[in-house]
């Protein structure tokens, strides 16, 4: 796990563009060698344990496009290269967004998160991501930029694999789009872990709006997994233990837990029945 | 600009100005105490996780083992050592003398500087709050009460 192999990093270059079209045109002329830095939370571990080895490091914090928290519209914008401290700082993120403050509140710890981003989280593409879940279930899309084109990726289709993401050697995450809703939504983050600091064991998010329902779940499969059970909820009322057995028969082909040294598949798929019945109590009426 | 080679970068760090030449593998851990000899900053996991590396940048607690050099650039480095004539910092340290909350001592100054932060910064500061905000810092003696209580005090 976190047993550290070298006290040194390797060595590399590092650039430091200010702005996107200097950074689009390095990583393009350096993409199979290069590696990009945000909040450096995963990349600096990785580097010190040599599971990466980049010739250059292209630091993307002083990026102004990349550095946008606002709303535009009736869309909210979180820049990639946002630090989880300053968003939590956000009044509409905290009032529009309730399971990705919550994932973003429960992440690593309050001294990390100075530095952690959100366009890290996904660019990692870890399938326990906190934010990953959240953003699912409210509708998020991942705009991405090129040296050519940029590209908008509605989340679902991001994740591909462990640790892989959709995103071509060229291309870097700008920013997060989530749309707000006018209905009156109502969304849910629940996070399983063994103590304050670790990994999600099990992440379930769930959400209700306009007449619909999904669930999203994190850490329970090789990619974070978005289901839709609208069809099994009528006017918002929680599920019946008929119903509910129906929705977790579909969750569970949905997922497919491992065993690891945090727990065991077994565990995991009982306490992810456990969350999803909690969740939807959340989300759902009487 | 591609930086390739050691490179002479200006830092401030403690309100000194230091000129100094680093290469981009190094971190801002190896920087403090390699090249500037400043022991208060500890090194133990080396990967964000114990948290004795951290220091104030620009005012705001982050771990120094995964901070590249390069990033500091325009930055200023708080370290302990940097706050000794600070008045307020002088009373949590008193404080911590008072409530027991060193033991081996080892992680004191992550949690000195953790401390500082949170008198100077959050508003109606509680226990919870407290908890939360040195949850990032690792005291392998288990001494937290002490260290909790060191900086309610102080709220």
């Amino acid at each position: 796990m976190n047993q550290i192999s070298h006290l040194t990093l390797p060595e590399f270059k590092i650039v430091t563009p200010s702005t996107l079209r200097e950074a689009l045109s390095i990583l393009d002329t350096n993409n199979t060698r290069s590696k990009l830095l945000a909040g450096g939370t995963d990349l600096l571990v990785d580097l010190r344990n040599r599971t990466i080895n980049p010739n250059i490091i292209i630091d993307l914090k002083n990026i102004p496009e990349l550095n946008e928290l606002k709303q535009k519209g009736d869309i909210f914008v979180i820049g990639a290269a946002v630090p989880i401290a300053d968003i939590l700082k956000s009044k509409e993120v905290r009032k529009n967004f309730h399971s990705l403050y919550t994932a973003l509140n429960e992440m690593c710890d309050e001294i990390l998160r100075f530095r952690a981003t959100i366009g890290g989280n996904l660019g990692t593409a870890s399938p326990a991501a906190d934010t990953a879940g959240p953003l699912l279930i409210h509708r998020a899309r991942i705009i991405v930029a090129s040296k050519k084109i940029s590209r908008e990726i509605p989340i679902q289709e991001f994740f591909i694999g462990v640790k892989q993401n959709c995103l071509m050697p060229n291309e870097i995450i700008t920013a997060i789009h989530i749309p707000i809703s006018t209905e009156n939504e109502k969304s849910v983050f629940l996070k399983l872990k063994r103590n304050s600091e670790d990994l999600a064991l099990i992440g379930v998010s769930a959400i209700n709006y306009n007449s619909q329902t999904k669930l999203a779940f994190t850490a329970v499969a090789p990619i974070p997994i978005l289901v839709d059970i609208t069809a099994y909820i009528s006017g918002n009322k929680r599920p019946n233990e008929e119903k509910f057995k129906e929705i977790w028969k579909l969750v569970k082909n949905a997922i497919s837990p491992i065993n690891d040294l945090r727990a065991s598949r077994e565990y995991r798929l009982h306490m992810t029945e456990i969350l999803t019945r909690k969740a939807l109590k959340e989300v759902l009426q009487k | 600009m591609i930086v390739n080679e050691s490179e002479s970068l200006i830092i401030n760090v403690n309100n000194i100005e230091h000129k100094i030449s680093v290469k981009p593998n190094e971190t801002l851990l190896d920087v403090l105490r390699l090249k500037l000899g400043i022991k208060s900053v500890k090194a133990a996991c080396w990967s964000g996780d114990c948290g004795i590396c951290t220091v104030l940048i620009d005012g705001k607690p982050m771990k120094s083992c995964l901070v590249l050099s390069h990033e500091i650039r325009n930055k200023s480095i708080m370290t302990v050592e940097g706050l000794l004539e600070d008045e307020l910092f002088q009373k949590l340290q008193n404080s911590f003398v008072k409530n027991g909350a060193i033991q081996c001592g080892f992680c004191t100054s992550a949690f000195l500087l953790v401390g500082y932060y949170l008198i100077k910064n959050k508003r109606n500061l509680d226990l919870l709050s407290i908890k939360k905000g040195i949850n990032g810092i690792i005291c392998r003696c288990t001494g937290y009460k002490q260290i909790i209580d060191s900086i309610y005090e102080l709220k």
